[in-house]
């Protein structure tokens, strides 16, 4: 062999070499959010039928494992925290470079605004997102030029978290059992929103407003259905305008929107919101991912996979998601998020409660356990012991094998004020 | 476009790929726009600066070789003296002059209007002025051949790698090479990268991070008194050495890949043991410019002692001006001259005490003891080259002496000066790294080179390891925060 063959081959084998150590680094040190809200969706082979694309409002509101377990509906919520429609478009471009859905759903709550990106939080997506065309695309189009490095190559950002949240849960990363949704478990009460008409909408042309345009164009485009919506929330006047402008759209494009406004979800403002004037809880969630499976069952060719060979995984996929509902529900110390968290198929439970204690004076408890019926199952048991008079105790059982899974006391330290053990 | 910038890493292999793909001979048209393309990055406004000076120049020493007598030779020199030493003045030092008037002026209540449009200081002038302004000089001394060529001569006073930041290079060694063509050798390409990847260690693990207590520290120089403001004025000495020579040993590594050898214009400068041998090790290049052009003609040491001195102190003010355009710089300069002139003075006597106490100049405690008092003398005159101001300076000078809270060098109140427990041991590693390397260089034994002699795996176990530390442990692109990811509710 000349010493130029084996010059140029050396040199071949060391820059080889060098990126595959830097490609390791570079998953060692990033933050591993990404890696664990994207992981399955990038692993699995099989096509998703249905993606749900928006912000945290859609992470928090849409649960893929209940859509699989109540209707064997194959989806994955690719939403991301703080996200624009200019970033759900990219998103949904990679997306259908590596699965085929029949139907997409968007939230309309970020159409108000002329900025493309929120870049910090453009990580939580781009970190897992393979090095691509449509990456380089994706952020050129939606970052200035300074800024692009570190989301084309993450280590520049990365290589310094050594010295920061960097931890031993970085050598051994987890992906996620939720399919890219987050649970939330706060509750807070709020008021439901006051309704103006359907027909005042906020008619100004924005930015992402045109790539709405863009994804619609596109699923028509690629002969993917798409659906318009918009999670609710206890919203001013301003926002009810911005989500009434959808029906606009929606009637301009011919496809439908579900302005969850407006259509009877049964939310509940008491028992289902996490925080003041935004995102869903838990509770809330189910309820809306349950009107989502019933409406995409009824109205598109969305099949159950339930008994397909080929996604029996999603039910170890389902069993995995179960327990780590069940172990947040165990560490769980505020009696409401408690009570919230037990209105769940999964669940049946047993209030241990004196006749006449005064827990049935207390308004916003006795929401959260009327609550736990949409979709578990409470039963109240009498108790007469005097002890009782100012606690209660909360029985869970597994629907299906009914082992009690879990059990909690609680004393009653003013109105709707309870401490828990 | 600066050498740690992304644009860089795209912009050099491009320039190294065309540049030995094109014909020899049209190598320094390319190397030309190339250099131009660099500074425009910039501003390319300013790039009509670049281009005067060098037109300037060049007709100079065309002139200056075409002259009938000495008188013309000596115009032309002058011409291109005051041409581009007007230009450097209207940058630079126009603000700065007006404020000195005015300061001059201000006991007999005149004060001279000052411009309302501001200029920015274009980067690297002094560097490019001085390289220019030296062909000038050889050119009338005989030195070197006029270049007729103008844009080899182009190339000569714009070559990118040390454009900005210098080494200021000589006409009889760059433009030598400007003529010559250069074909690809692989074992200099490898020798060039790590010189860079060494220069990169400096300026991104070493100067990047010891910037960051230096600036709090002298940021905030009211709040942080005694011991902070002697470690942060350490770490000063460290950092504008490792940022300087960095930069410079990039370039010298950039020029070599290219086919071109740069001066080595740092060579141990904190070894040194005296004020004397610092200045021959400090910007080498700047130095001998200052020697060549200015201490010699102005009569150097061959007019008797006291001119000898009166030409140091005149070199150092202008040494310190030539850092900057501010009262502290000058200070910094002042200081140097009188260094040397008291060292001057004082040498006889030094000398009979060295006699009287039988103390050997070779002897390692001696050699420690002048290697740290030149240190603390050259530390103690960058106090002024840091400071925001001369009263900044004497203040933090004054704080200083107050050690009481000597205290913070054990309970980690260090750390709290902008970088972590962790990466203020890197700092400390990455200086021990430096001494280690300037003390072999000091004997003689170039590390670099023992790790070009050593067998393949442990060549490649040295380069893989040492681009890993400085990418992971240097202070270079996004900054990564973690309260900055924590979710907000949106």
């Amino acid at each position: 062999m000349s010493i130029k063959v084996k010059r140029v081959a050396g040199s071949v084998l060391f820059v080889a070499l060098v990126i595959f150590l830097l490609a390791k680094t570079n998953f060692l040190f990033e933050r591993k959010y990404s890696y664990s809200k994207y992981y399955d969706f990038y692993e699995q082979k099989q096509d998703f039928d249905v993606l749900f694309l928006g912000t945290s409002h859609v992470i928090n509101a849409i649960y893929p494992m209940e859509l699989w377990r109540d209707y064997g509906i194959v989806s994955y919520n690719l939403a991301n925290h703080s996200e624009n429609i200019c970033t759900n478009y990219w998103q949904l471009v990679n997306a259908l470079e590596h699965t085929t859905p029949k139907v997409v759903v968007i939230d309309l709550y970020a159409v108000d605004g002329d900025g493309k990106v929120n870049t910090k939080y453009l990580h939580n997506f781009t970190d897992a997102m393979p090095l691509s065309f449509t990456k380089v695309r994706m952020v050129w189009d939606l970052l200035e030029p300074w800024e692009r490095a570190e989301y084309l190559f993450p280590l520049s950002l990365y290589h310094s978290r050594w010295d920061d949240d960097f931890g031993t849960e970085d050598l051994k990363p987890e992906a996620g059992c939720e399919k890219g949704a987050e649970l939330h478990e706060e509750v807070v009460v709020n008021t439901p929103p006051e309704l103006i008409p359907k027909e005042q909408y906020d008619p100004a042309d924005r930015l992402n407003k045109r790539y709405l345009q863009k994804i619609i164009d596109l699923c028509k485009e690629k002969n993917i259905d798409i659906v318009l919506m918009y999670i609710p929330y206890d919203m001013p006047e301003g926002e009810l305008a911005v989500a009434n402008w959808g029906y606009v759209s929606a009637e301009k494009n011919d496809v439908p929107y579900l302005n969850f406004v407006y259509e009877d979800l049964e939310l509940n403002y008491a028992t289902d919101c996490a925080d003041v004037s935004h995102h869903l809880n838990a509770s809330g969630a189910k309820k809306v991912s349950d009107f989502l499976g019933k409406y995409l069952t009824e109205n598109y060719d969305v099949q159950d996979h339930r008994g397909n060979p080929e996604y029996a995984f999603w039910n170890g996929d389902y069993e995995e998601y179960k327990q780590k509902k069940l172990e947040w529900l165990n560490g769980i110390q505020d009696t409401w998020s408690y009570l919230m968290l037990l209105n769940d198929a999964d669940y049946e439970t047993k209030v241990y409660v004196t006749k006449d204690s005064l827990i049935y004076q207390d308004e916003e408890i006795m929401a959260l356990l009327e609550n736990i019926n949409v979709f578990g199952t409470l039963t109240y048991v009498e108790l007469s012991d005097e002890y009782y008079e100012g606690n209660f105790m909360v029985e869970v059982a597994d629907k299906n094998t009914k082992e009690i899974v879990s059990e909690r006391r609680f004393t009653r330290i003013e109105s709707n004020v309870y401490d828990t053990y | 476009m600066l050498f740690n910038s992304y644009s860089f890493l795209i912009f050099f292999p491009i320039v190294i790929l065309i540049h030995f793909i094109l014909p020899k001979k049209m190598q320094y048209i390319w190397l030309l726009v190339a250099s131009y393309y660099f500074y425009m990055n910039w501003d390319a406004r300013y790039v009509l600066l670049l281009l005067f000076s060098t037109a300037v120049t060049y007709i100079s020493g065309i002139a200056i070789e075409n002259a009938r007598s000495k008188k013309a030779e000596k115009t032309a020199v002058a011409v291109s003296f005051v041409l581009n030493i007007a230009v450097l003045f209207f940058f630079k030092y126009f603000n700065f002059a007006i404020d000195s008037v005015n300061l001059l002026l201000s006991g007999v209540n005149i004060s001279l209007p000052k411009p309302s449009v501001t200029f920015l200081l274009p980067v690297g002038i002094s560097f490019y002025t001085f390289q220019a302004l030296s062909y000038t000089m050889d050119v009338y001394r005989k030195e070197v051949r006029a270049e007729r060529n103008f844009f080899k001569y182009a190339l000569f006073v714009s070559f990118f790698p040390q454009l900005v930041a210098g080494p200021i290079e000589r006409s009889k060694n760059l433009l030598k090479q400007v003529n010559e063509t250069h074909q690809f050798d692989f074992e200099r390409m490898r020798e060039g990268l790590l010189i860079m990847l060494w220069g990169y260690f400096l300026k991104l693990v070493i100067a990047d991070r010891a910037a960051i207590v230096v600036d709090t520290v002298y940021g905030n120089y009211t709040e942080y008194g005694g011991v902070y403001l002697i470690v942060a004025s350490v770490l000063f000495a460290i950092q504008i050495y490792c940022d300087f020579a960095g930069y410079s040993i990039i370039a010298v590594g950039a020029a070599k890949i290219l086919g071109f050898e740069l001066m080595d214009n740092f060579n141990c400068p904190y070894l040194s043991r005296s004020i004397g041998e610092f200045w021959r090790r400090w910007h080498i290049s700047l130095s001998t410019w200052f020697r060549d052009y200015l201490y010699i003609p102005l009569g150097g040491n061959r007019k008797g002692v006291l001119r000898k001195y009166i030409n140091l102190i005149i070199v150092f003010l202008v040494s310190g001006l030539w850092h900057g355009a501010a009262g502290t710089y000058v200070i910094w300069g002042l200081i140097h001259g009188i260094y040397q002139v008291v060292g001057g003075i004082t040498k006889p006597i030094r000398d009979k005490l060295n006699d009287i106490f039988d103390m050997k100049p070779d002897s390692i405690g001696h050699k420690i003891v002048s290697g740290l008092i030149t240190f603390a003398l050259v530390d103690f005159a960058w106090i002024f080259f840091r400071a925001e101001s001369l009263g900044a300076a004497v203040e933090i000078i004054r704080s200083m002496t107050h050690i009481g809270n000597i205290g913070i060098l054990r309970n980690g109140a260090l750390y709290e000066l902008g970088i972590s427990r962790w990466s203020f041991r890197i700092l400390l590693l990455g200086i021990v790294v430096l001494l280690f390397s300037d003390f072999m260089k000091y004997r003689g034994i170039e590390i670099r080179k023992m790790i070009l002699e050593q067998e393949l795996w442990c060549r490649w176990l040295c380069y893989i390891a040492a681009l890993w530390f400085v990418l992971i442990f240097g202070i270079w692109g996004g900054t990564y925060d973690a309260s900055s990811f924590i979710y907000f509710q949106f």
